[in-house]
């Protein structure tokens, strides 16, 4: 006879009875199959369009076809506004390996929605798209339909509207396949390091034409043919020189010809009363003059304006500044030699593409809130160059100025040096800005494709500043900032820049790392790097990482790259450099065997950085030794 | 006295001397420290349950046949040494009841160990891993307490592996000085000999790139390590998914797992 079981024996059995079941249960669930459902797009962490073209996009009411991708290592949905956009981020070497594999992909559907290519082509709809699954949708491309960057591929779920649509619109049908393997001319940032010669070139054609506005034959000499400046102007036929004399002229002057106002060591005097030369026409130049005496308004009357423009309020505000110089729809005008003292602005440009800005002194106001910027362009691009800025709110503003190019300046003192809203296509190189109040270069608006080459930063709040995308920023230098680098931009490409000195050298900070930092050296910074929220980044492109000082291997290293992997968010990484003993921490076995595995499943780090080939030189070895010296000279003084 | 009262009586007698072994506290308090230490110093429990597993891993195939050998290898010698077994001879216990008894008892307080510091950290995960901010929308991605669990649960079947190995080092040694070295050897078999073994093997070309898995499969560490990447961090790693043969890693640690205490039955039956 079994006897009855104790309640002892009883608990036991069930507690192994409970364990085995749970047990079995975890490993009989199929975890493959859940899939997640689609969000609201303003939910998503987005990507790919810039703020000119959403503000255009919302402004005209033309409807971007978007995509939502759900990654298997990525814990925020990402968006991306266009198809192209999505399908050339999904096809980024090394994707997968940062993000995991898409567990889902939802594309725009416009199926019973009353979609058309309406003003321009643009692509409009009454209705806001649903969401389909990408590889059950019917994409009509090669039509007509545009958004404001590019064409437009639009997503049905329903294949018999995609031909409707083909038919009203142009275009032809595929599947997401024919899709998915397509390649978009979208400009990467090697691209956009390419472009930095032939903006380079384009910017020193215009210079050049500029220049021969010096050589126009002398009409009218102010001072002995006409008792004013303005009479001289009035006076003197097209293409010829306004010659102004020695002497201080008390006026305000329009000029609305093509000729150049020149002078030989004359001042004009506004009198501090609003701008003291307007240009109303094409190639004009205004050379040789000291400037003083302007108007103290630093913007104009936000209200005045009745442009329906998404930024009207700016354009009105912005480009009505007091200024020594002003050019409105002047296109080519040339603006040289001049030394202004401005309570307000030094030189506005709007809508005057071609205009070129060289060898200008603009001295600002002592604080940067009384005073305002240096060169305001907006609208079209122009060339800032050989010019040096002290004082004020900041050195150059750019809005809408896609195309720009700033070249070989000097800031000093300001908010920012160079300021670029809503501006892409941009090149800023060989500047140097000290002193600045908050960053020596920063881009806002998510603007694409620019370049940041071979500027200095030194002793500023924060060294360069990036937003937007698929930009290039290479060859800088940044020295004793509170923040050296953000790296803001994604899909941009951030090379053989120097960290020195700083607080922090590089802030990475977008949510979505897709960023290639190679060949930067980060020396004698307090931290190399630190990171935002998001995914592990990985600090390492074809084999090649960054110089990171202090990183270095037990053995000694004899090749290019440590056979070690560097991280500088790692608390025994980050103080390789401030203490010997954080070597002794890294051999330990733990500390290793931490590390090893960790790499499997960067998708869901939050907030690190690694790299996994640091360089075992700088890749700057002059500048770094130059920086180097100079700090111990500093010390020993 | 049945058979089954018998098994039940030692379970009973060791959970009761476990329970006064104030040693075994310190233990858990310095494992669970261990374990949340490594997985806060890697980051792993903000991220998630597959990220945890993955800091976690490397420390526990060392951590936990450490413990194991622990709480084990005195469990057959001590009484042997002592000359408890020659008189259970003298009751109607037969040693299969009383080596089961003993190791179900240990179990328990293995388990125990093992099992609470684990369940503790997936807590955490439970409560602290989440996104950083939540202005975008987010999901789990292939990330699932489910894959927790599993790796809960192969870690304390390699927990019990690893006890019933020290059983039968423990009913070899018969003496406590030998328990201990031989314990110590053991450990070392199991954590680093079976991985270095293959790896020397396919140094050696002993070992091929179509027969490692099946190597890698047969010892403990090999088998354990192979179903955690095949249950658990396979969703980590797309496009992979033979990392061993499951069928033979489940077979391999059955093996060594029944073998051994089987092993120690008739060891201690013998004496």
């Amino acid at each position: 006879m079994r006897p009855r079981p104790t309640t002892g024996q009883a608990l036991a059995l069930t507690a192994v009875a409970v364990a085995a079941l749970v047990f079995g249960a975890a490993f009989a669930v199929d975890l493959g199959s859940a899939r997640p459902d689609p969000v609201p797009f303003d939910r998503t962490v987005e990507r790919g369009i810039t703020m000119a073209d959403a503000q255009i996009a919302r402004n005209r009411e033309i409807s971007v076809p978007k995509v939502e991708v759900f990654y298997s290592q990525y814990r925020y949905v990402v968006g991306y506004a266009g198809v192209d956009m999505a399908v050339t981020a999904l096809s980024e070497p090394g994707h997968e390996q940062q993000f995991g594999y898409p567990l889902a992909v939802y594309v725009s559907d416009y199926s019973d929605k009353p979609v058309r290519c309406g003003e321009s082509n643009y692509l409009e709809t009454d209705v806001p798209p649903d969401w389909v699954l990408a590889s059950d949708a019917s994409y009509v491309v090669d039509g007509r339909a545009r958004v404001p960057s590019s064409p437009a591929i639009v997503p049905f779920a329903d294949r018999g509207d995609a031909e409707a649509f083909a038919e009203d619109c142009g275009g032809r049908v595929v599947g997401w396949e024919r899709i998915e393997n397509r390649s978009f001319d979208v400009d990467e940032a090697e691209t956009v390091r390419e472009q930095v010669e032939p903006r380079r070139e384009r910017a020193a054609a215009a210079v050049e034409g500029a220049q021969r506005y010096r050589d126009r034959p002398v009409s009218v000499v102010v001072g002995r043919d006409a008792a004013t400046v303005q009479a001289g102007v009035d006076a003197a036929p097209p293409n010829t020189t306004v010659l102004v004399a020695n002497g201080t002229y008390r006026e305000q002057v329009t000029v609305d010809k093509p000729v150049t106002l020149r002078g030989a060591g004359a001042t004009l005097d506004g009198r501090g009363n609003g701008t003291v030369v307007t240009v109303t026409a094409d190639r004009a130049a205004v050379v040789g003059f000291e400037v003083v005496g302007i108007g103290n308004q630093t913007v104009g009357n936000r209200s005045a304006s009745d442009s329906e423009a998404w930024d009207a309020a700016v354009t009105t505000a912005y480009g009505n500044s007091d200024a020594a110089v002003t050019g409105r729809n002047a296109s080519g005008l040339y603006v040289a030699d001049l030394a202004v003292d401005t309570p307000a602005s030094g030189v506005v440009l709007r809508g005057s593409p071609g205009a070129v800005v060289e060898n200008v002194t603009v001295d600002g106001t002592d604080d940067w809130r009384d005073g305002f910027m240096g060169v305001v362009a907006m609208h079209a691009p122009v060339v800032v160059r050989d010019s040096a800025f002290r004082g004020g709110r900041d050195g150059v503003y750019l809005h809408r100025a896609d195309g720009t190019v700033i070249q070989n300046n000097t800031f000093t003192e300001n908010r920012f040096g160079v300021h670029l809203m809503y501006t892409s296509r941009a090149l800023v190189a060989r500047n140097a800005a000290r002193d600045q109040e908050y960053s020596g270069v920063v881009v806002m608006t998510d603007p694409a494709a620019n370049a940041v080459v071979g500027n200095t930063v030194s002793d500023s709040g924060a060294g360069i500043s990036m937003s937007g995308s698929r930009s290039y920023v290479a060859d800088n230098v940044v020295v004793d900032t509170g923040r050296g680098l953000s790296t803001n931009a994604a899909r941009s490409l951030y090379e053989r820049n120097v960290l020195y000195g700083n607080d922090i050298g590089v802030a990475a900070s977008t949510v979505v790392p897709s960023n290639i930092v190679t060949e930067n050296d980060f020396v004698a910074n307090e931290r190399h790097a630190v990171s935002g929220p998001g995914p592990l980044r990985i600090y390492t492109h074809e084999g090649r990482g960054n110089y990171w000082g202090g990183a270095a291997d037990l053995g000694g290293s004899a090749g290019p790259t440590l056979s070690q992997p560097y991280s500088p968010t790692d608390p025994v990484d980050r103080r390789l450099h401030q203490t010997d003993a954080a070597f002794v921490l890294r051999a330990a076995p733990s500390v290793r065997g931490l590390r090893a595995l960790r790499g499997t499943t960067p998708g869901f780090r939050r907030g690190s950085i690694v790299d996994t080939a640091p360089l075992s030189t700088p890749a700057n070895p002059e500048t770094i030794a130059m920086l180097r010296n100079q700090t111990q000279r500093e010390a020993s003084t | 006295m049945t058979r089954a009262d018998g098994f039940w009586t030692v379970f009973v007698r060791e959970v009761r001397a476990a329970i006064r072994t104030r040693a075994y506290l310190g233990l858990l308090a310095v494992l669970a420290a261990a374990l949340f230490g490594v997985a806060r110093a890697g980051g792993g429990p903000a991220g998630g349950y597959v990220p945890t597993v993955v800091d976690l891993l490397v420390v526990v195939e060392v951590l936990v046949p450490t413990v194991a050998f622990a709480v084990g290898y005195r469990a057959i010698a001590d009484p042997a040494a002592r000359g408890e077994l020659d008189v259970l001879e003298t009751y109607p216990l037969p040693s299969w009841a009383y080596v089961g008894g003993v190791y179900a008892g240990r179990s328990a307080v293995l388990l125990t160990l093992v099992g609470l510091p684990l369940a503790a950290l997936g807590v955490q995960v439970a409560t602290t891993a989440g996104p950083e901010t939540t202005v975008f929308a987010s999901h789990r991605g292939v990330d699932s307490p489910l894959l927790y669990v599993r790796f809960l649960a192969l870690t304390l079947w390699y927990a019990l592996i690893a006890l019933s190995l020290a059983f039968v080092l423990s009913a070899l040694a018969g003496s406590r000085g030998r328990a201990l070295v031989l314990a110590l050897a053991g450990l070392l078999v199991v954590t680093v000999g079976g991985d270095v073994a293959v790896f020397a093997g396919l140094d050696g070309g002993l070992v091929t790139s179509e027969t490692l898995g099946g190597a890698l499969a047969m010892t403990p560490a090999g088998a354990y390590r192979g179903l955690v990447f095949d249950q658990v961090l396979y969703v980590a790693v797309p496009g992979r998914s033979a990392f061993v043969s499951g069928a033979v890693a489940v077979g391999s640690l059955l093996f060594w797992w029944v073998g051994s205490l089987v092993a120690t039955e008739l060891v201690t039956d013998t004496r």
